[in-house]
């Protein structure tokens, strides 16, 4: 009789004065405050919010990032490449409208330098406007990226750090802060001379007043992609490595926390070493979905301008096969600059973009715990 | 396409041709130079209507 | 007018030329210019249909007024290498070049907004 009391006894106390230890839900709105995700939002240009808020994504959280389906991205998509077909071909047809006047007057005319020098100056005046539209928009999106990349660094360490990636954490911060401060140097002390003088030059070309060869502006171009491949390789090899390293090192801090807290807490700690545990892993979830929602920021941030340049890019080519066809080689020559402008511009806004989302993947791939 | 302006032209040269020779024969040399000069006036008053007439239309037609 | 039409005109004048130029050089020259002119005179109606319908398929491409200062230009040109042509005819080959040079100064200048657009451009991508 009496064991059998002393056994409800101990089932009831079993039942009576156990503890539930659990981990909240990955509910990433209780965290937005701590983590200032408003800040971040706020930091993003309103075009590409516009976009955003097209594919589906209105706010930061889960089931926004998780809804984008195949066909509103490819809706989206369709729609910005659409949008940045019309003036290309525009400047297409006029330019080669002035370049067979141009070629027909020439014939017909007995000075054609004369005929030759007005027309190419048409068409260098024609394109001046749009070219240097592209120019300043392309470093505008950069501005504006590199914007919102430093304050994504700062946000998405503090959640990588909050899920038991501490190193990692300040690891990504602390290369997104040098990838920063190169690009801003890379940008203003060669990007945007380079770009500016090939312009220039190849505008005062068409007056014989310098003659800015194909051959140079290739080579300025090859140099410079070099140099940024250079440092893509550079970059993307030293964040793999510390991603890496920081993810395994922060394994052993996870399991040293859990095995401490398991020994120390006497009644509780084998149950609260596992509630923390799944308060990483909820906490990943939300670093998951910040990380994807960088990313898609960045990718949808640059995707317009891209796409315009690299239309431009084709438009150019069509416009000096056909410049060749008419015999006008001056503006041959100025549309091959252009079209090395163009490629540059292309080559540096997709390095930045390409340098944040593989350091974001990687931080994305490589869990830790 | 006056080709009758053409024939004009030519018979106003041809009778100061004949004037000069004329005057050249009858030994009044001088006086060719006059007729010479009386003639081109003479033509080009003819062609000033046609002058007018190219100016417009060369204005309205590239725009000079 | 067909081309057999301005041929015969062409050549018919021509005899006329080379009668008068014979009997007096100095009238020979004036009636050089009136022959080119009742030339032209009878030809541009049929070029100003084709013109229009360039100059309406241009402007409705472009906002600027690319193709006026172009035809503008080629205009000067051509009209001030007919008169040169017809200095050198007569002998006049110093007049000639001179009236040819100065129309090249002057084509240019027509096109003086678009090379002010062009250098201002170019000048402020420098600076930049």
């Amino acid at each position: 009789m009496k064991r059998i009391f002393i056994l409800l006894f101990v089932v009831c106390c079993f039942f009576l004065f156990s503890v539930t230890a659990f981990a909240g839900d990955g509910d990433i709105d209780k965290y937005s405050d701590e983590f200032s995700f408003e800040e971040m939002i706020s930091g993003i240009d309103s075009d590409t919010v516009a976009i955003l808020e097209s594919m589906g994504i209105t706010e930061l959280s889960y089931e926004s990032v998780f809804s984008v389906t195949p066909k509103k991205v490819f809706d989206s998509f369709l729609e910005i490449f659409f949008n940045s077909f019309k003036m290309p071909l525009k400047y297409f047809f006029s330019v080669t409208g002035v370049m067979a006047i141009m070629a027909l007057l020439t014939n017909l005319s007995r000075s054609p330098e004369t005929v030759t020098l007005i027309g190419s100056s048409c068409v260098a005046c024609l394109l001046a406007v749009p070219v240097v539209s592209l120019i300043t928009r392309s470093f505008s999106v950069l501005e504006a990226l590199s914007a919102f990349t430093s304050f994504f660094g700062g946000i998405f360490c503090a959640v990588v750090s909050a899920s038991g990636g501490v190193i990692q954490g300040t690891s990504f911060l602390g290369l997104n802060i040098a990838l920063n401060s190169v690009m801003s140097v890379i940008l203003s002390g060669i990007s945007k001379p380079l770009a500016n003088c090939m312009c220039a030059l190849s505008f005062l070309s068409c007056f014989n007043i310098k003659t800015f060869s194909e051959r140079m502006s290739d080579l300025f171009k090859k140099f410079y992609i070099f140099i940024l491949g250079l440092l893509t390789t550079v970059f993307s090899g030293l964040s793999a490595i510390k991603t890496i390293l920081g993810g395994s090192a922060d394994t052993v801090a996870v399991k040293g926390v859990k095995f401490l807290v398991g020994r120390s807490l006497p009644i509780v700690g084998g149950i609260v070493s596992e509630s923390y545990q799944s308060v990483i892993a909820s906490l990943g979830l939300i670093k998951n979905t910040v990380g994807v929602f960088g990313i898609l920021t960045v990718v949808i941030t640059v995707l317009p301008i891209v796409m315009e340049l690299f239309i431009w890019c084709l438009s150019f080519n069509f416009i000096s096969t056909v410049s060749e066809i008419f015999g006008c080689f001056k503006i041959q020559n100025l549309i091959l600059v252009f079209k090395d402008v163009i490629i540059l511009l292309i080559a540096t806004i997709c390095f930045s973009a390409v340098l944040f989302i593989i350091s974001c993947g990687f931080m994305l791939v490589f869990k830790n715990g | 396409m006056d080709i009758s302006f053409i024939y004009k032209i030519a018979a106003i040269g041809l009778i100061t041709a004949v004037i000069n020779q004329v005057l050249n024969k009858n030994g009044k040399e001088e006086y060719t130079l006059i007729i010479t000069i009386a003639g081109i006036i003479i033509v080009v008053l003819m062609l000033l209507p046609f002058l007018s007439e190219l100016n417009d239309e060369l204005s309205s037609f590239f725009g000079l | 007018m067909t081309v057999t039409k301005l041929a015969i005109f062409a050549l018919v004048s021509l005899i006329f030329l080379m009668l008068i130029k014979k009997h007096s050089p100095s009238l020979s020259a004036v009636s050089e210019v009136a022959v080119i002119i009742i030339f032209i005179i009878g030809v541009l109606p049929d070029l100003k249909e084709l013109l229009e319908t360039l100059r309406n398929i241009g402007d409705s491409f472009l906002s600027t007024d690319v193709f006026k200062i172009m035809f503008k230009a080629f205009g000067v040109l051509t009209v001030g290498g007919i008169a040169s042509d017809i200095c050198r005819d007569n002998g006049e080959n110093a007049l000639a070049g001179v009236l040819e040079i100065v129309v090249k100064v002057l084509a240019i200048s027509c096109a003086i907004p678009i090379f002010t657009a062009v250098l201002t451009t170019a000048l402020a991508l420098l600076e930049q």
